[in-house]
């Protein structure tokens, strides 16, 4: 409970950022939610006589080649491109996370194999390698997901690896060891709970570029299929005809840029509020 | 002797959130000239304010009344530009922890010789040979040599005279020293205290030692002021205090010390935000009648021996007693 | 016997090619009956970290045997190790740093009780932390708090009063009172002297503050750079010290 009020008291101060941050993002939630209920038209119903329709009152944000209706398939595109975000930080954060303490804690001979494969893995361009990972598996969603973890997971593993380093030396670690802790008890309740804030801070600034990795390679054609509306995918589909109907690729791409920002507002600030210099310059005031 | 420096109630305290809370209660003491003054209290009794408030290094938060006089000049309200030119030409510190206090990138010899660069602008060679001198007299081994180091190629003893060093370069008549011994090995407390010591005796300066070792204290200290909950409690000569002590406190203090068999203390010291009505050691004394819970006036119970305690009379009496019996 | 340290040695190799050796503690031995309190003298940096580590077996020793009651804990293996270490506790000198930050006060103080399976359900263990809470003079509110939120001298009791939970026979009392104020030092040294005379508790007292160490141990040895250079009762060595280093340490004594 008093966490919960803290954090309330620490928003007060004036965090546009953050709060800025947590609008868009909690609007982009409840849009995923509400999907079904915002859509006016069927967001995959083709009809050949509403094609390129500029934005108007019917269709806000015009139609596309096939004359679906690209404000029911962006709502609905929110659905695909967000939840496929969200499942690749948290899928790799959680393996990040697990093998870098793990490597850490231990050390050794494991350790310097694990650590040799991140370095190998941090050279390559995300993007790149993602891209390699993910026609060697084939298209679809999921393979678009595990391509991306892949290469995601690395960051996670370092920062985690290097805070295991860091607190084993910590005296209250020796401290455990002496009253009898267990190697899994020290991992799950010392070192866990005292990397998680950091693991958290980064998760929240990485879903925003994890988003446009995401439309990348849909836009690349390597994620969703075509006619689930991806955002990635409906950009790609609009590129052809930029030139008389701009707004089929205008609008998913507003859609990633406000998503984007916001999870990156959103970070910017959680990262703010976490730090813990900047906690207590706030708490002891 | 005249004073240096008169402190006269001085009352600080913190704005947190819109609440003040009071930090220090009429504070009055003085320090007369090439006479040093020990404070000594435990953690968070306020002392260590009681020095950034002569050194005007408070917090913008804080809320400060009273007055301090230097050589009978008041420097509290004194504009900022005028107080920048005594601090360290007048009134100079040193600073606690020297492992966090000198910066790690700087040789040991230019820090020192900043604090002078920084006020007249003199040559190179003739800064480096006052640096030099003081290391001398402050007997840093090794020929000249240490001016070169970096701090961390210094042991803690020798950082802690570095930053004594950079105190005194400027010959300030009055040093505000912050717990000369608190990061340092016990073999070297005695080290640092000689230094200080010979310091007063070769240049004459006064000083202020904000302490909570009670040994040094009473080494280096002409008098000793003991410091309780943000007021003085009892001030007076280093032989009184620490072998006739008068304030229950005081008396307890010295009772714990490992030497007089660590007799424990009832209770704790309570927070600022709650202190006791009255006296504040109330609610610990073993002596407590109906006259503590009214504020109390330092009274002098004996020449040059000021106690916050209203029963001080009764102490002594009972003190005599026990002594006879 | 209780603890028997003999001949032990500790050295730290640096570098690949060419390597350099820096001894941290060389050829060390001392004895320890049972029900006494043992003082260590020394400065920082000599080395009696080191040995406390590799009593507790978080190092190990490059030469030489640690026998406790017999056993030879350097040869012992991990399983052994988890009822051994219940005999051998520790108070750290940082006592706000001894309890993991993320954790509460409550979780803290009955967790050693509850890693030996003295305290199973919940309600046990909340009565217990009351219990231990009460032992150090803390009220039942303090248990919601975070290390950072307690005062160092209530932190040090309750790192004692947790150690003592499990019973031990040997407690190694690494600097415990060196950041406390000296009211406050009082407290922990009269709570440790109670539970030697209560429980019989055998203590390891590694102090570089001489005052305490001669009113506190019966027999001391005093280390330099990693060596025991003198060793005797209190009064012995205190009253005729041999070592050059023993009289360097005995002339910074500062009597009031």
């Amino acid at each position: 409970m008093r966490q919960i009020r803290n954090f309330f008291n620490m928003l007060n101060r004036k965090n546009v950022i953050l709060i800025l941050g947590i609008l868009i993002t909690g609007c982009m939630l409840l849009i995923v939610i509400f999907a079904p209920h915002l859509e006016m038209y069927d967001p995959t119903k083709m009809s050949l006589e509403d094609k390129f329709i500029p934005p108007c009152r019917e269709h806000w944000f015009g139609t596309d080649h096939m004359g679906r209706d690209i404000l029911s398939r962006v709502i609905e595109g929110s659905r695909v491109s967000l939840t496929t975000a969200v499942a690749v930080v948290l899928v790799s954060a959680a393996l990040g996370t697990g093998i870098g303490l793990v490597s850490g804690f231990f050390g050794g001979f494991m350790d310097m194999i694990l650590m040799r494969l991140v370095d190998v893995l941090l050279a390559f361009p995300t993007i790149v390698f993602a891209l390699a990972i993910s026609t060697l598996l084939g298209t679809g969603q999921g393979n678009l997901i595990i391509a991306i973890c892949c290469v995601q997971w690395v960051r996670y593993a370092r920062i985690a690896r290097g805070e295991a380093i860091l607190l084993k030396n910590a005296e209250y670690i020796e401290a455990a060891k002496a009253i009898g802790c267990s190697n899994l008890q020290l991992l799950a309740k010392y070192f866990f709970p005292n990397v998680i804030s950091k693991i958290l801070i980064m998760v929240s600034l990485d879903i925003g570029s994890i988003i446009l990795y995401c439309a990348s390679l849909s836009f690349l054609g390597l994620g969703a299929q075509p006619p689930s509306p991806d955002w990635g995918v409906m950009i790609s589909d609009g590129k052809n005809y930029m030139q008389y109907a701009p707004w089929m690729t205008l609008f998913p791409g507003l859609a990633i840029a406000v998503s984007a920002l916001g999870f990156n507002m959103m970070g910017d600030g959680i990262r703010d509020l976490l730090d813990p210099r900047m906690r207590e310059a706030v708490q002891s005031e | 002797m005249k004073d240096l420096l008169q402190v006269k109630d001085l009352n600080v305290g913190f704005l947190v959130g819109k609440r003040e809370v009071q930090v220090l209660r009429n504070v009055s003491f003085s320090i007369g000239e090439g006479e040093i003054l020990g404070v000594i209290g435990e953690t968070g009794c306020g002392k260590s304010v009681t020095g950034s408030a002569v050194l005007r290094l408070l917090p913008e938060n804080a809320l400060v009344k009273g007055e301090i006089l230097y050589k009978g000049k008041e420097i509290l309200y004194m504009e900022e530009e005028n107080y920048r030119e005594l601090r360290g030409k007048e009134i100079s510190a040193i600073p606690q922890s020297p492992g966090t206090s000198l910066n790690p990138m700087m040789k040991v010899g230019n820090q020192v010789a900043e604090c002078i660069t920084g006020k007249e602008i003199r040559k190179r060679e003739s800064v480096r040979t006052a640096v030099n001198d003081i290391f001398r007299r402050l007997q840093l081994p090794g020929k000249d040599r240490c001016y070169g180091n970096y701090p961390w190629e210094l042991s803690g003893g020798m950082c802690q005279r570095v930053l004594i060093g950079m105190g005194m370069i400027t010959h300030a008549r009055l040093l505000i020293v912050d717990e000369p011994t608190k990061a340092i090995d016990w073999a070297l407390r005695k080290e640092v205290a000689d230094i200080l010591l010979r310091l007063k005796q070769e240049m004459g300066c006064a000083m202020m030692m904000i302490t909570h070792d009670i040994g040094v204290a009473s080494y280096v200290a002409d008098r000793v002021a003991v410091m309780y909950c943000g007021e003085i409690v009892e001030v007076g000569k280093t032989e009184d205090i620490l072998h006739h002590p008068i304030h229950p406190y005081t008396r307890g203090l010295i009772r714990a010390m490992p030497a007089n068999g660590f007799e424990v203390m009832e209770g704790f010291m309570p927070s600022f935000s709650d202190l006791p009505e009255g006296c504040n050691f109330c609610t610990r004394c073993r002596y407590r009648d109906t006259v503590c819970s009214r504020p109390q006036e330092m009274e002098e119970a004996d020449a040059g021996h000021w106690v916050r305690c209203r029963r001080w009379g009764e102490i002594i009496k009972s003190r005599e007693e026990q002594l006879c019996s | 016997m209780l603890l028997e340290v003999n001949h032990i040695s500790k050295e730290y190799r640096s570098g690949v090619i060419r390597t350099r050796t820096v001894h941290a503690v060389q050829d060390v031995c001392f004895k320890m009956n049972e029900g006494e309190i043992f003082g260590l003298i020394g400065g920082s940096g000599c080395g009696k970290t080191t040995i406390t580590k590799m009593i507790l077996g978080l190092l190990k020793p490059s030469e030489g045997s640690i026998l406790f009651e017999g056993r030879d804990l350097t040869k012992l293996r991990k399983k052994e190790w988890k009822e051994v270490r219940r005999d051998i506790q520790v108070v750290f000198q940082h006592p706000q740093m001894t309890f993991n930050p993320r954790g509460t006060i409550r979780f803290a103080c009955t967790e050693p009780a509850s890693n030996y399976g003295l305290v199973k359900t919940r309600e046990e263990r909340n009565r217990l932390a009351e219990e231990l809470m009460e032992q150090v003079g803390l009220t039942g509110d303090q248990l919601k708090k975070y290390p950072h939120e307690i005062s160092g001298g209530q932190a040090q009791r309750l790192s004692i009063i947790r150690a003592l939970s499990l019973n031990p026979k040997l407690l190694i009392c690494d600097e415990p009172t060196s950041m406390l104020d000296v009211s406050v030092q009082a407290q922990i040294l009269s709570l440790l002297k109670s539970k030697h005379r209560e429980q019989g508790l055998a203590m390891l007292f590694i102090s570089h503050d001489l005052e305490v160490v001669q009113s506190f141990c019966s027999r001391v040895a005093v280390m330099n750079e990693g060596r025991i250079v003198e060793s005797g009762t209190v009064k012995d060595v205190f009253s005729n010290p041999q070592h050059a280093y023993t009289k360097k340490l005995l002339r910074s004594y500062m009597h009031y």
